[in-house]
């Protein structure tokens, strides 16, 4: 399994649903190859130094993602014949030099056990304190 | 009286970079000169290492659309 960097430019003339529409696509298709998504990066809007395909701008998303080593050629198939996706750009990221984010959950999880063990005892009885001098 | 030169030093050895990203077009501007060259390391002082991962990016961004092959005059 390697972490995978893919870089991608859709067209501007889409609305943002079909932007997210298209981003879905790829991630489904990704998630159906056995892959596993990082992180997805919206660049933003970004203009180009020369036209490719007779367009001046280009909205620029970046999705980490790991898997097996035949995703990305299957991707880059799929992204080949898409009209929407103006070029696009894979690159294998060495474990130095991408440090996939703590989930959320597991973040969660972490938080409230700190919190029990110090925060919430010494507050309440601070507020029983105040409450009872008050 | 020969004027001796300041050794130049490698920013990216000062700041401990670890990976330079082909999408930052910011940084990899400072390192192309107007006509869309690369700028060698002996004039920026970049080290070694780290011109080679300078022109992996600037040839990246080039393909993505982000750094220009050349300049608008010579087209």
């Amino acid at each position: 399994m390697k972490i995978y960097e893919l870089t991608f430019i859709l067209t501007t003339t889409l609305d943002e649903n079909a932007a997210d529409a298209e981003i879905k696509g790829l991630t489904d298709q990704i998630k159906a190859l056995d892959g596993n998504i990082f992180e997805i990066q919206h660049l933003g809007v970004k203009k180009m130094t020369f036209e490719i395909s007779k367009q001046r701008q280009g909205n620029y998303i970046t999705i980490y993602y790991e898997g097996v080593p035949t995703i990305p050629k299957q991707l880059e198939k799929s992204m080949k014949h898409n009209e929407n996706i103006l070029r696009n750009m894979t690159i294998v990221l060495k474990p130095s030099e991408y440090k996939p984010p703590v989930k959320e959950e597991e973040k969660l999880e972490e938080v409230p056990e700190v919190a029990g063990e110090s925060g919430e005892s010494g507050e309440s009885e601070e507020s029983k304190e105040s409450k009872e001098s008050v | 009286m020969e004027r001796r030169r300041k050794r130049k030093v490698c920013r990216f050895c000062e700041n401990n970079v670890k990976r330079i990203d082909y999408r930052d077009d910011r940084i990899l501007n400072k390192y192309i000169t107007d006509r869309g060259k690369i700028v060698p390391g002996r004039v920026t002082g970049v080290c070694p290492k780290h011109q080679r991962w300078l022109s992996t990016a600037i040839k990246r961004g080039r393909t993505m659309g982000l750094l220009p092959y050349t300049s608008k005059e010579i087209r």
